[in-house]
């Protein structure tokens, strides 16, 4: 049994971490069988995809089946699933890794030197209770 | 009259121009003789182009590049640093410095496809750079970059290393012009913190990291 309410049903916020839409949130409109469902969202391609090539959220829409690709974006607007998503600590892991990607050349050498600075005082700090 | 001049053809010698006369050839024969030596090109047809050259233009400046632009070294002396782009030459090539005091780095020449354009800005916009050109000269055939070469005083033997030789290598005026140059770059650069710290460093790649994924 899942740790929290989070089945696949329709209405499920999945987000879908293997292959080119790796990352990208969608909703489950429709399951076709046993491996596959029907999922559509903003940013990705409304189709079907493996259930194996997805993971669950704990978040849901309150939609019925098979419904348009523009009714479905207005619920997902008015849920505002993105910000919800946002919140849980998966979504901000998925942020932080997509700036960790997107950090130019300067903003890199910022966060080694201070990443450094900062284990230096960590380090001096652990010395100090030790004695 | 030889006898290589007659056939012999059903028992009757027929002469030669006799036989030729009555056979039938497909091809004329051939009066003269093939020449001994043919030439390696044949004559001129008027069918071959000649392309005209173009003159190879100047080289198209990346639209990441634009002055100010901290750049990335890849290849040289310098390979690593991290420089102030000032402007493209004449040649094509770009003008970049250290600045001088914080990276070592002076006013110098770089190709553009041995760097990497960051997309950190330094700004620069009140600088001077009229005074360098690598266009040469039309009397002296030298520009700002032309290498000096040092006065060799002949002292005494060949053998001993003469003290009064002068170095070669740098004019006052690319001297004078670094410090001018460098003056106001600095003075942009001490205005973004950590900036400098920056500039003093090298790049290289870490484990995990790959050039290809990465942001600049």
């Amino acid at each position: 049994m899942p740790s929290r309410e989070a089945f696949i049903e329709i209405g499920r916020l999945v987000c879908i971490n293997y292959g080119k839409d790796s990352g990208k949130l969608g909703v489950i409109l429709d399951i076709c069988d046993t491996m596959t469902a029907l999922v559509d969202g903003p940013n990705l391609k409304r189709g079907i995809y493996n259930f194996r090539r997805m993971a669950v959220t704990g978040i849901k829409l309150p939609i019925s089946k098979s419904v348009k690709s523009t009714t479905l974006y207005k619920a997902w607007e008015a849920a505002d699933l993105d910000g919800q998503f946002g919140k849980t600590s998966w979504g901000q892991k998925l942020a932080r890794q997509e700036r960790r990607k997107n950090l130019t050349d300067f903003e890199r050498f910022k966060v080694k030197v201070l990443k450094a600075k900062k284990n230096k005082i960590i380090k001096s700090k652990l010395k100090e209770l030790k004695n | 009259m030889l006898y290589r001049d007659f056939f012999r053809m059903d028992g009757v010698l027929v002469p030669r121009q006799v036989l030729v006369d009555n056979m039938h050839f497909s091809r004329p024969i051939q009066q003269q003789r093939a020449p001994k030596w043919y030439p390696t090109e044949g004559p001129a047809t008027g069918l071959t182009k000649t392309i005209e050259k173009k003159p190879q233009g100047v080289a198209k400046l990346r639209k990441s590049i634009t002055p100010g632009t901290v750049l990335i070294l890849l290849a040289g002396r310098f390979k690593g640093k991290r420089v102030v782009f000032l402007k493209q030459l004449e040649s094509g090539l770009l003008l970049v410095t250290g600045p001088f005091k914080i990276n070592g780095v002076p006013l110098r020449r770089v190709n553009q496809a041995y760097v990497i354009a960051t997309s950190t800005k330094v700004d620069i916009a009140g600088i001077d750079t009229t005074g360098i050109s690598d266009k040469p000269d039309e009397k002296t055939k030298r520009h700002f970059f032309s290498r000096v070469v040092a006065e060799q005083k002949e002292e005494g033997e060949g053998e001993f290393v003469s003290t009064e030789a002068k170095k070669s290598g740098l004019t006052e005026e690319r001297k004078a012009m670094q410090v001018k140059v460098d003056e106001s770059v600095i003075a942009a650069v001490e205005k973004t913190p950590m900036m400098k710290d920056y500039l003093k460093s090298r790049f290289s790649l870490e484990k995990g990291q790959f050039p290809h994924l990465m942001k600049f």
